[in-house]
């Protein structure tokens, strides 16, 4: 009797165990779309494609304070992108600060031009190493770098626990396709145009597993992927009494370290 | 009368100046400020517009206070199991079987004799887990205030905080390196990130 009790229980918990998996699958298959991940990859496709290119844009993101109060703060972009190893980013935050960074092939130079002061480093290789330079060594955020950078649709989609097609939706005035997409860590939505030049026109980044949950927030103005006139961009001297200074690198981030932030 | 009130206006004009230079020096400690309003941190991973957790945190380290967490959850789950491990073998042998008294007894000695055993186990293991974690509190101590120290000397004020502060600044080169002397601090100008500061450098 003792036996026959056993033997039931296992066959019970095998088959609950089998229904779990079962429904952890179809859940798993449910939130992959296919659709969302054939309209971004012909997105990543397309930019990838690209040799030269340029957008404007508007950034805003969220600095979540110590009080967990969330400040959001904000800068506009143009930039300009020359593969293999040329760019060039125009920005002013909205305290009026400005910025230009120019990656020359050889160097990159940071201007300030109200300041009349610049400094430079030595560019490591094609954008793709430069750019991981500059974030990771240099510490120079250089938010939606992945756009300009080679394989944008797999450091997104690896790994990708959600990717949802919303349908389409207009953004100021534009046709777009609405996704969701998750990773381990952030969920961003992506409006991306419709029709033949699939570029993003918006796009919200929710760091879902920060206190606060922040969100970085761009709104594209305008993309250019046949740029004229570009000859120059990519070179910088330093204006004639421009003095050069130093780039400071903080101490790593760390949960006990205290590397506090930029203040405004 | 009128020595008297000249000698108080002297005194709040120098107090003036001793808490707007103190209230400065405060706010480059701080981190530093943009122009008027209040100084709101600019940082955090949302800053960074990046989809993976690599580029948002670029440094992560590990947490103390997480370390803590799971070694107080080994201890208690140790000390748990081993609880409840010997409940249910009591619980069983009491009720399956008939045994006699002496056996009985001879038994529960032994039993004694091994809770105790792991009870010494349990307690030694806690004594470990506790001077490990004595060691990390104290590495982590030191580690924090490593952090601070260097905090302290990067201490920074922006372009905008530092042209309120309108001082009347001397500056030296070193090495085709301006500093700039203010208030007996010393400062240089950098990049920090795309933003011209002003860092504290002594």
């Amino acid at each position: 009797m003792k036996n026959r009790n056993r033997i039931l229980a296992c066959v019970l918990a095998t088959l609950f165990a089998f229904n779990v998996q079962a429904q952890t699958d179809a859940d798993e298959a449910g939130d992959i779309d296919a659709e969302a991940l054939e309209i971004f990859k012909e997105m990543a496709d397309y930019l990838e494609a690209a040799s030269v290119f340029g957008y404007q844009a508007e950034y805003s993101y969220d600095a979540v304070q110590e009080s967990g109060l969330k400040v959001e703060f904000g800068a506009s972009r143009k930039i300009l992108v020359s593969r293999p190893d040329r760019m060039r980013v125009e920005s002013q935050r909205r305290d009026g600060m400005r910025a230009v960074m120019t990656f020359d092939g050889k160097k990159m130079w940071l201007y300030e031009p109200k300041e009349n002061v610049y400094a430079t480093a030595d560019q490591p290789g094609h954008l793709d190493e430069s750019i991981e330079h500059v974030v990771t060594g240099l510490r120079i955020k250089a938010p939606l770098a992945d756009l300009i950078e080679t394989g944008l649709y797999e450091k997104v989609t690896t790994p990708l626990t959600r990717a949802l097609y919303l349908g389409e939706t207009i953004v100021t005035g534009v046709a777009c396709e609405h996704l969701l997409m998750s990773n381990d860590y952030a969920d961003f939505q992506l409006w991306i145009t419709s029709g033949d030049q699939p570029v993003l026109k918006r796009i919200v980044i929710t760091y879902r597993e920060e206190p606060g949950q922040p969100q970085f927030r761009a709104h594209f103005l305008s993309w250019d992927m046949s740029p004229r006139d570009i000859k120059g961009q990519f070179e910088f001297e330093p204006p004639e009494g421009a003095e050069r200074i130093r780039i400071y690198v903080p101490a790593p981030v760390t949960d006990i370290g205290s590397d506090k932030g930029d203040k405004s | 009368m009128r020595a008297a009130s000249t000698k108080l206006m002297t005194g709040l004009m120098v107090a003036s100046v001793v808490c707007l230079l103190a209230m400065d020096f405060a706010e480059a400690r701080r981190g530093g400020g943009g122009g008027r309003g209040h100084s709101m941190s600019r940082g955090g991973p949302a800053a960074s517009g990046s989809f993976n957790r690599s580029r948002a945190r670029p440094s992560g380290g590990s947490s103390m206070s997480s370390r803590d967490r799971s070694t107080n959850r080994n201890v208690n789950r140790d000390m748990n199991r081993a609880t409840n491990r010997d409940v249910n073998r009591d619980v069983k042998r009491d009720t399956d079987r008939q045994v006699d008294q002496d056996r009985l007894d001879q038994r529960q000695d032994n039993r004694q004799d091994r809770f105790d055993q792991r009870q010494d186990n349990i307690d030694q293991r806690q004594d470990f887990r506790k001077d490990a974690y004595d060691d990390r509190k104290e590495y982590y101590d030191n580690r924090n205030e490593w952090y601070e120290d260097r905090w302290r000397a990067g201490a920074y004020l922006s372009v905008s905080s530092w042209n309120r502060m309108n001082c009347s600044y001397t500056t030296v080169r070193v090495d085709s390196i301006t500093y700039y002397d203010c208030n007996g601090v010393r400062y240089e100008r950098v990049y920090r990130g795309t933003s011209v500061t002003y860092i504290v450098v002594n």
